[in-house]
């Protein structure tokens, strides 16, 4: 009674529970399964909203880090524990799932014409895993989830896909598993490390494996082990190939939640295992990753400019957006941490938007293709005008959500410790990105809704069909979101401060020890803010350090500046 | 009673079983009634003296020719479920074949006494005729239906290699003896750990080598399996499902138990017992993944998957000389494995079989296309066999091979590991294909109709699926049962 009872357990099993239910439907239900279906998707959403309004009461101090904890024992001849919790970060990143849940379901009532039911189902069980990926805190239970959820997006490629879809949904599917069964490895690893730290007893509670200390030298093969993992979901530079073709293969809701949601467990990944788990290696691996994370934005941006497909665009945008991302999370200083996490749920939305104005185009044209349009603007005004504010919102105008969070990772990254990389200029590679950003965004815009119209098709076919109220529905949202982000973000950074300081303070002493190594003069460094040691309140972590430091100092000054925070001070308050 | 009495109980009441099934055959000529009367008996005297012995216990008898240890009746237990669902699905098949073969249920379950007999051996006697008194079931089973020409010619090919496979034990066993001067294991084991065999070393190795190329043959390791994919193609699916399943756990029971008692107490030949297996394991790993790519049949894809599922039991036989806490905890992986084997297994052959039309003997993959319109049930139920044979989560296959792989990453055998995982990853290719096949038929190409399923059929597949997926969730009913096993 209790497992139902735990908001976590309810918004990640609604779903699923739907799903076992609808496929006993009889196929005479017919058509109406999608308003039943959308019907869960939104009350999952509500489900959630608490993670978003009872925030405050739930994650104080004395509740510990994480906030609605649920711990059972599962496998006990394991040690395998099925802990549910969220901390500030997978927090929004369960919020972002279903809020992302309920538009693509609304944008499937059209595109979706056969086998309406199992779509239904699959589309369900998805969210189950994807919320389930946020909320375990025990790694075997994440392994579970991460896998799992496979499966459900595999089918939705394979059977709703486009023309090339078979190979698309089993590159997808066997990338991923090929990437997280090495992670299975690193996981192993950390596990049979844990009986020396828990009386012991071997375990896969991460309060547990947190406390595990690996020597540098052990952490670097584990760091490996996860980087394949991680790298290939998130994707970067050189593992994205699967993501162009499971993007243009897979119906308009698939990618919005593959863009959406799926891309960001890699990045949530890191996030959650690695920074924390691997400090040691973190550093060692940093150059390297940074410098695949600038070559990802930079490649990305300029593979977007030559393509001809729109989805393949917007695609290949998304590699460009998530090596911003994961150049401000290793940039480990507060303000690049945040900022990449923002830039998450940012690109959740301007990309998911973006699939979704694809795919509004694709259900009147049948066509993604780039020449076959022009001169959109006079036909559908209404649309051009959602698709300029999402276009927007990608590529950073201030005022939208993009922009804040691209300005907090440039300024993450330009307070990181010069003793981590041999040239901090690399950093400035990402304004580049972000050029090249608007470039292929606007050049994009301009090919398809200025000008004349000169394919008769698109007369015929777009207009006097101007948005209609359920793509209204889906759009108006997310263009709400997007001015709210860009406008007052506050609460937001509230949400993850906490959370982001506690994953810095693992880091953060052997950032020390490489800036000690280097003869870098610690106190003379931008140190991440922690605001007075809570973060580590009621949690079972190694760390030591109680010294709170509210001012921290830039290297290249040398005065006190609120460089931790900088996007807040301009935007927050 | 007499514990050296009890001991032999649950042998000799399969085998009871199996004669009074045969004398059955011969008055009764209806087909289904025996395989009615086969469960029924099966059930009653195999299950019933395994069910009291593991419960009773018995103490172990020096000098006994077979061992009633609880590891032995854990296997017992598995072969005669793998008897009883051969049995069940037998019923069906042979009724949608048209085919009256009462002795079919006699000979399934005296396979299955053999295979109880090669788990409890301890004795290179009682080994050898247990595994005789299988694999000779086997090769009349799989030429039972002698109108099909493939079928007499999996029974043929089955017998030259299988008797062929046979004459590398016994010399094999000859040499051993020939060198240690004891059939017994615990003799053997005296021996060994002594040092100096008595006619050197290189006929103790010879010996040693030729014995593990027979059990190679019986597990189906490459490259001694190109017997597996011709005979389970042309025999009576539910005869190749104990094949796959039966025969595979009884060479890996006897492995296990030869190793245990006898070659673990040679550093010389444990030393060479893990480097064999580990490198033939994952030979056939890899190589097996890649063969099962081309295959375009079902029954030939599934055997090369088995193929591949021998692979990953060679490399946990490996790692069973690692010493105590990890070789026992590598021992109860893989009886978790090969549990997890009988369920995912059994119910991917029970659903070729009800696919199979009454003409063939073997369903090519094309004909599965569109399965998951025509019976949705089918292909759901076989869609979840083929993710745990893959080793999806949340089904009995992940966590077999999570067992396996994490006794090996305890082991600090890393990189044995990792390359078996990503073998694993390329195996996951075909099972993904078969799925392909299954849900997302060429478009324009005609469904085929679906296929009528017996109510035994049904039954098997409800049970193989529960305990898939039961297992993949909560695997402590095995796991439990499978803890501080070991022999003696």
């Amino acid at each position: 009674m209790d497992f139902l009872l735990n908001p976590l357990n309810q918004v990640t099993y609604l779903p699923l529970a739907a799903a076992l239910v609808l496929a006993f439907v009889p196929k005479s239900f017919g058509p109406k399964i999608k308003y039943v279906a959308t019907g869960v998707f939104f009350a999952d959403f509500l489900l959630s909203l608490p993670l978003w309004f009872s925030w405050d009461g739930a994650s104080s101090a004395a509740k510990g880090m994480w906030a609605w904890e649920f711990n059972v024992p599962w496998i006990t001849s394991l040690g395998v524990r099925y802990h549910f919790g969220v901390d500030g970060v997978s927090a929004l990143l369960v919020l972002l799932t279903t809020t992302l849940g309920v538009l693509a379901a609304l944008c499937s009532w059209s595109y979706i014409q056969n086998r309406e039911k199992e779509y239904y189902v699959w589309l369900l069980i998805l969210q189950t895993g994807m919320v389930g990926v946020f909320c375990s805190l025990d790694f075997f239970l994440f392994y579970v989830f991460w896998e799992v959820m496979l499966v459900p997006m595999y089918f939705l490629i394979g059977i709703w896909g486009g023309a090339n879809k078979l190979y698309a949904a089993i590159k997808f599917f066997l990338y991923t598993l090929a990437g997280s069964v090495l992670m299975l490895i690193g996981i192993l690893v950390l596990y049979f490390r844990t009986e020396a730290v828990n009386e012991g007893v071997k375990s896969f509670d991460l309060d547990v494996i947190y406390k595990v200390a690996l020597d540098p030298q052990l952490q670097w093969w584990v760091f490996a082990a996860f980087f394949v993992g991680f790298a290939i979901k998130v994707p970067m530079f050189p593992f994205h190939t699967w993501l162009p073709d499971a993007h243009v293969e897979a119906p308009t809701a698939g990618s919005v939640i593959l863009a959406g949601v799926l891309l960001k467990m890699g990045t949530y990944g890191f996030y959650r295992f690695s920074l924390p788990l691997l400090p040691d290696a973190t550093v060692a691996w940093l150059p390297f990753l940074l410098v695949l994370s600038i070559i990802g934005v930079v490649y990305g941006a300029m593979v977007s400019l030559v393509q001809k497909d729109m989805k393949k665009l917007v695609a290949y945008s998304s590699v460009s957006h998530l090596g911003f991302c994961m150049a401000g999370m290793f940039a480990l200083t507060r303000a690049g941490v945040e900022g990449s996490i923002l830039q998450m749920l940012n690109h959740g939305i301007s990309t998911g938007g973006l699939f979704l104005l694809v795919g509004i185009v694709y259900e009147r044209m049948h066509t993604r293709e780039i020449k076959l349009y022009g001169g959109l603007a006079k036909l559908m005004p209404v649309y051009a005008l959602f698709f300029m504010v999402i276009t927007l919102s990608s590529i950073g105008l201030p005022g939208l959500n993009g922009f804040i969070g691209e300005i907090t990772i440039l300024l993450g990254a330009y307070h990181m410790s010069p003793a981590l990389i041999f040239s901090k200029s690399l950093i400035f590679f990402l304004v580049s990105g972000m050029l090249l950003g608007a470039a292929y965004m606007l050049w994009l815009y301009q090919r398809v809704f200025w000008g004349e119209v000169t394919n008769p098709h698109l007369e015929e076919h777009c207009k006097g069909k101007d948005m209609n109220g359920r793509e209204w529905a889906y759009m108006a949202p997310l263009v709400v979101l997007a001015l709210w982000i860009g406008l007052y973000p506050k609460p937001i950074f509230d949400r993850m401060e906490k959370s982001v300081d506690f994953v810095l303070s693992r880091v953060k002493p052997a950032v020390e020890r490489v800036e000690r190594a280097k003869g870098y003069p610690p106190e003379r460094l931008p140190q991440p803010v922690r605001g007075e040691g809570e973060a580590a309140v009621g949690h079972p972590v190694a760390v030591t350090e109680t010294e709170v430091k509210k001012e921290t100092f830039s290297p290249e000054k040398g005065a006190p500046a609120a460089s931790a925070a900088p996007a807040r001070a301009g935007h927050g308050e | 009673m007499n514990d050296l009495v009890l001991g032999t109980l649950p042998v000799a009441a399969t085998g009871t079983a199996a004669l009074l099934l045969l004398l059955l055959a011969a008055f009764l000529n209806r087909g289904r009634a025996v395989g009615y009367a086969g469960v029924g008996l099966t059930a009653l005297l195999g299950c019933g003296s395994v069910r009291l012995l593991w419960a009773e216990g018995v103490r172990p008898v020096p000098g006994a020719l077979l061992s009633c240890d609880r590891l032995a009746l854990f296997f017992d237990a598995l072969f005669l479920l793998a008897a009883l669902f051969a049995m069940a699905l037998s019923t069906d098949y042979l009724a949608k074949k048209r085919r009256d073969r009462a002795e079919l249920y006699g000979l399934v379950a005296l396979a299955a006494t053999g295979m109880m007999a090669l788990a409890s051996a301890t004795n290179l006697i009682v080994f050898y005729l247990g595994l005789e008194l299988m694999s000779l079931s086997f090769y009349v089973m799989a030429g039972l239906l002698r109108e099909h020409e493939n079928s007499i010619a999996a029974a043929f090919k089955y017998f030259l290699l299988g008797a062929f496979s046979s004459a590398f034990l016994l010399m094999g066993a000859a040499l051993l003896y020939g060198s240690l001067g004891s059939l017994d294991y615990a003799g053997m084991a005296v021996r060994l750990a002594e040092g100096a065999p008595a006619f050197g070393e290189p006929m103790l190795l010879m010996g040693f080598l030729l014995f593990l190329v027979g059990l190679f043959f019986k597990l189906s390791l490459i490259p001694f399996h190109f017997w597996a994919p011709d005979v389970y193609q042309g025999a009576p699916t539910p005869v190749t499902a104990l094949m796959a399943v039966g025969g595979k756990t009884a060479a890996l029971a006897a492995a296990l138990r030869v190793f245990l008692s006898a070659f673990s107490q040679s550093p010389l030949l444990s030393g060479k017992w893990a480097a064999i297996f580990t490198a033939i394991g994952l030979l056939t790993i890899f190589t097996g993944s890649m063969v099962a790519l081309t295959q375009r049949h079902i029954k030939r894809l599934l055997a090369y998957s088995s193929v591949v599922h021998a692979g990953f039991l060679a490399l946990g036989l490996a790692a069973l000389g690692l010493g105590a806490p990890l070789g026992q905890r590598m021992l109860e992986a893989l009886l978790f494995y090969v549990s997890a084997y009988l369920f995912m297994n059994f119910g991917a052959f029970a659903v070729a079989g009800a696919v199979e039309r009454p003409e063939n003997q073997d369903e090519p993959l094309r004909s599965f296309s569109g399965l998951g319109t025509a019976s949705p049930l089918l292909a759901a139920l076989f869609a979840l066999f083929l993710f745990s044979l893959a080793g999806i989560p949340l089904t009995a296959g992940f966590l077999g091979k999570f067992y396996v792989f994490g006794v090996l990453v305890s082991a600090h055998h890393y990189w044995v590991a990792a390359l078996g995982l990503l073998g694993a990853v390329i195996a996951t290719y075909y099972y993904l294909k078969t799925v392909v096949a299954l849900y997302f038929p060429p478009a324009g190409e005609e469904p085929a109709p679906a296929p009528v399923v017996g109510a035994a059929t049904w039954a098997v597949l409800g049970a193989t699926a529960l305990l898939t997926l039961y297992l993949g969730v909560f695997p402590a009913v095995v796991t439990e049962a499978a803890k501080g096993l070991t022999i003696g």
